[in-house]
């Protein structure tokens, strides 16, 4: 499809952002107008990579499963572990679709992540890191782009 | 600047609020709604802003006001009688506030619970996230930023208004209980597992702060973006004063100078004033004497206090119980921030170079 989902999603927000906002100033709607562009901008800006950020974020988490496992003392946590860490391909590639396995995996991921913290071993610490270092590149990868409010958006959370 | 209103935007809340006013202003004959406007933003609350036309007599005097209603559904669901109580416990301390007007609990004047303040009329407010919002005035900002902070942190809220609608832990026990607080906000709202702020509660259970040096009244969302100030340097007026309640006062100097509102400047405290300058006036003000231990578990609890806001948020959205878009932003952009924030500082704690 052409123009790209994100050209024509860019397109309505700067439309939105410069025509229509301007002309509601200072009012409730003005300031939402304001504030949906900024989101359909981010929308355009994450659109595209969606599948393949979820698809490298479930590989990663297998592979971290597939690792630990061995390590692993709880026998029902291991046995999880090793069941999960297996490469299985999605029924399809829908974002909905990979969003399900991958909470899946996080919610297991968290149950690792809390077992490896009571531990005090050296092989668990390295784990540990490994963990955070995956989920400090998922929220960088994750994190859109700072808005440009100099446009007189209004913005109060 | 004046903010005069010049429209109306829902007729039908504006009669209902005339009759209401009337009762409680039973010294005016006649008492007009001339401007109502919803403000965008405070998505806690549905804010408007009023013009009132108040006639005694042959006099004719003007009000502007405030009324803060609750919606259906909000960012974070707290208690108006709360809100009101802080005004109310806050007035003899020093900081530009509101007066606090009218609480009512009864749905039946305004389809909901709601409150009424004076308005400011001096004022605007500060964009969080615009760099620079403060221009050449940002040194002075900063300076009655940390000041009134600070100012907050000194009134003792014992027999204060607060004190008799918000319970008061003790001093051992204040972190426990902000953060079951959110815990329990993050396990009852969230739209999809968040293993990196679960990360963090089991850190900050784990490793606890020292007891609170004293109680006070937190203010709970003390930020930039939440005072209006008057473009030439002046704070004008403290507002949002929703999550109120009783705590450590370094919840509030962590929220403050929270990542999410530093806009990267790591040299400024809350990217408004160098960090030794901005804790000496917060001790100078507040009685407290800075303990970094202490600073260094609140600021973490703040970034999950702020995910439990924003996971909040998403949830209220999802569910069409709200349709602000505000909170699909604060669900997503600052749900995105504070994961990153948190990340980032676990990271730190374990040694890890990024």
């Amino acid at each position: 499809m052409r123009p790209e989902l994100p050209t024509i999603m860019n397109g309505l927000a700067a439309t939105l952002r410069e025509k229509v906002a301007p002309a509601l100033e200072g009012d409730y709607a003005g300031g939402s107008v304001g504030m949906i562009s900024i989101m359909i901008d981010m929308a355009a800006g994450s659109i595209d990579s969606a599948v393949d950020v979820r698809l490298r974020e479930i590989a990663t988490m297998r592979a971290i499963f597939t690792e630990a496992a061995p390590h692993v003392s709880d026998a029902a946590l291991s046995s999880e572990l090793v069941a999960a860490g297996k490469d299985q391909p999605p029924a399809d590639y829908k974002v909905s679709t990979l969003n399900d396995i991958h909470d899946e995996l996080s919610h297991l991921l968290i149950r690792l992540h809390a077992w490896l913290d009571d531990q005090s071993d050296e092989t668990s610490g390295q784990f540990v890191q490994r963990i955070l270092v995956y989920l400090l590149q998922s929220a960088a990868e994750r994190m859109p782009a700072m808005p440009d409010f100099s446009e007189g958006v209004a913005e109060d959370t | 600047m004046t903010l005069h209103v010049p429209a109306i935007d829902d007729a039908d809340l504006a009669a209902k609020f005339e009759a209401y006013a009337l009762k409680q202003w039973p010294e005016f004959d006649l008492i007009s709604v001339t401007g109502m406007k919803r403000i965008h933003g405070g998505a806690s609350r549905q804010t408007y802003n009023i013009d009132l036309s108040c006639k005694r007599g042959d006099e004719t005097e003007s009000l502007g006001v405030i009324l803060r209603r609750d919606p259906e559904a909000s960012l974070i669901n707290t208690e108006r009688e709360i809100e009101f109580a802080a005004f109310r416990s806050m007035t003899a301390a020093g900081i530009p506030i509101p007066c606090a007007l009218f609480l009512e609990t009864d749905k039946s004047a305004l389809g909901a619970p709601f409150f009424v303040m004076e308005r400011i009329d001096v004022g605007i407010p500060g964009n969080p996230f615009q760099p620079g919002a403060f221009g050449e005035h940002q040194r002075v900002i900063g300076e009655q930023f940390f000041e009134h902070l600070g100012k907050i942190a000194k009134v003792d809220p014992a027999g204060t208004p607060i004190s008799e609608v918000a319970e008061t832990p003790a001093p051992e026990a204040a972190w426990s209980k902000e953060l079951a607080y959110w815990e329990n906000e993050i396990d009852q709202h969230e739209l999809e597992p968040q293993p990196i702020v679960r990360a963090a509660i089991r850190y900050l259970k784990a490793n606890p702060p020292p007891p609170a040096q004293k109680l006070s009244i937190v203010h709970g969302d003390y930020r930039t973006g939440n005072f209006l100030h008057d473009e030439a340097g002046v704070i004008t007026a403290i507002l949002d004063w929703e999550m109120a309640h009783i705590g450590d006062p370094y919840e509030d100097l962590a929220w403050a100078t929270d990542p999410l509102w530093s806009l990267g400047d790591e040299e400024n405290a809350a990217a408004l004033l160098p960090w030794a300058e901005a804790i000496a006036i917060w001790q100078k003000h507040s009685g407290c004497d800075f303990d970094p231990a202490a600073f260094a578990w609140w600021s973490l609890f703040s970034s999950v206090k702020g995910m439990g806001i924003w996971v909040t948020s998403a949830h209220t959205w999802n569910e069409g119980k709200n349709p602000d878009p505000i909170l699909a932003w604060s669900g997503w952009f600052t749900t995105a921030a504070h994961n990153l924030i948190l990340a980032h500082r676990l990271t730190a704690l374990k040694g890890i170079s990024t």
